[in-house]
């Protein structure tokens, strides 16, 4: 009973750690460039009380073992790289990535990762994050440019009154073998790290990299009827597990009041 | 002819089994409650075996239960996830990894890829077609994998990947001769007591997809109810029993 009653817990808690993932997509459904996260669980250890072909009482060999299992734990909790829905915003720094691939941004001399476009210029030209993260290769945009133009292979243009080019340069994109192990430290920034591999450089539209679209945002990829659906499985399971502990706690009551 | 002569205390013994069973019924239900949201995971259960006639001295004759633990291979349902690198099997057979303690098997298809751009499970161990990890080669696949819709990387209902329409291998899915020999080693993973693996034959890939757990919690919750009661009912005779001897003792007292 003790056993049921650790089993029953470790339940509660995975469920419990699924609401607090749910909570936070839906609480960043509006949130540009923001990637869902799903838990995934895996059985715990399992007890061997017998194991198969042990001899028995009768002097025959056990047919099949017996294994008690001790509940579940959360392996670990995906970042899914999938397409966010895109939004027409006619802004001209806001840009999204049709594709794979990130925008690098450096701030306070470390580098990060995002695929949030929402771009805006600072006091000295430079493209920033709305954090005033640093779009990396740096861009100044020159003083008199009254419009930037993006194509969709990531060229960016400066251009004067007279549709003069003020200054060029060239967008890079960056990608990881494994996306799901980037680190996410918030504000929609990703680090690297060893389970992510190591970065791949390229240019958009290129070796499987995708197109930049200006004038778009990449919104959140969370599907709110998704997660409702999800919170309602994990009510139900929180539920089910909290019966079974009370069970087990029933079942205790009762063995305690077998001495009268 | 002897009949059978009950000990008061064989009664209690015989209580004591059944509460131990209960016991034990209640730890898996549990654990398969634990477990409603585990991919690829499958229910335990117990079924109860009598043997009959077992000597204790030469008079009594005692009922033990013998209890037999099996998985239930029932299928699970699938879940959509569209995750190109997520695979279910529908129908029989586990795919085949390797952990650093050799090899094992699973039914949970939710991998991913890792550093070395190995397909993984969520414990970084290998997926293996034909005997050796599934690398999917940076060149080929620098585009998709993100959605299904622009996945390279396909899979055939008989496990065959391909990249770009080229052939990388095949998943191993295999079965095995005897299920009461594999054992549940955690992590969703099965390892194999002495059962024989083979080629499975009757199954489909499905790509994109999650094989979720088979627990059913409705027959879980059924059997919360049933061990409770019987339990209870357990409580009672030991009770009755234990008033009977009080009974006795009071009697002889006089």
């Amino acid at each position: 009973m003790i056993r049921a009653l650790w089993s029953a817990a470790t339940g509660m808690q995975g469920q419990q750690l699924q609401l607090d993932v749910i909570a936070n997509n839906l609480a960043n459904v509006n949130t540009p460039g923001f990637k869902k996260s799903r838990v995934e669980f895996e059985d715990l250890f399992y007890q061997n009380l017998k194991l198969p072909g042990a001899l028995t009482a009768e002097g025959t060999l056990t047919p099949v073992g017996m294994q008690v299992g001790l509940g579940v734990r959360p392996v670990a909790i995906v970042k899914l790289f999938t397409q966010g829905e895109y939004q027409l915003t006619n802004q001209e720094l806001d840009l999204a990535i049709e594709g794979r691939g990130f925008f690098k941004v450096t701030l306070g001399g470390e580098e990060y990762y995002t695929r949030a476009g929402n771009f805006k210029l600072d006091r000295d030209g430079y493209i920033v994050t709305a954090d005033g993260a640093r779009l990396y290769p740096e861009f100044t945009v020159p003083t008199g440019t009254v419009k930037i133009e993006v194509t969709q292979d990531g060229i960016i243009t400066a251009l004067d009154p007279n549709g003069n080019v003020l200054a060029q340069s060239q967008i890079l994109l960056y990608d990881f073998p494994n996306p799901a192990g980037l680190y996410a430290v918030g504000r929609n920034l990703f680090k690297a790290s060893d389970a992510a591999g190591d970065e791949i450089e390229g240019v958009p539209g290129q070796n499987g990299f995708g197109t930049i679209a200006q004038g778009y945002l990449e919104m959140s990829n969370v599907d709110v009827v998704e997660e409702m659906v999800k919170m309602i499985i994990t009510q139900r399971a929180y539920e089910a597990n909290s019966k079974a502990v009370l069970t087990a706690d029933n079942l205790l009551e009762m063995a305690n009041s077998l001495k009268r | 002819m002897d009949g059978i002569k009950i000990n008061p205390h064989l009664g209690l013994l015989e209580a004591l089994e059944a509460a131990q069973l209960m016991d034990r019924r209640l730890t898996v239900t549990t654990n398969n409650l634990a477990n409603v949201d585990t991919p690829g995971y499958k229910a335990d259960s117990i079924a109860f075996i009598e043997v009959l006639t077992k000597k204790i001295g030469p008079k009594y004759k005692k009922i033990y239960k013998e209890n037999l633990f099996f998985i239930k291979k029932e299928q699970g349902i699938l879940e959509y996830t569209g995750d190109p690198l997520h695979f279910a099997i529908v129908g029989e057979g586990f795919f085949k990894v390797q952990t650093p303690n050799g090899i094992a098997y699973t039914r949970a298809g939710n991998f991913t890829l890792d550093r070395e751009r190995r397909l993984v499970t969520p414990e970084g161990y290998p997926v293996l077609a034909n005997g050796t990890p599934v690398v999917v080669d940076p060149g080929m696949t620098r585009e998709g994998y993100i959605t299904m819709e622009n996945s390279k990387l396909q899979v055939s209902p008989e496990g065959i990947l391909s990249i770009d329409m080229t052939e990388i291998g095949r998943l191993d899915v295999v079965t095995f001769d005897d299920y009461s020999k594999i054992r549940k080693l955690g992590q969703n993973l099965y390892i194999s007591d002495g059962a024989q693996e083979m080629r499975a034959e009757n199954y489909e890939i499905k790509q994109g997809y999650i094989e979720k757990s088979n627990v059913n919690p409705i027959r879980e919750m059924v059997n919360l109810i049933e061990i409770q009661r019987t339990f209870e009912a357990i409580q009672r005779s030991i009770r009755s029993l234990d008033e009977e001897t009080e009974r006795l003792i009071t009697i002889t007292q006089r």
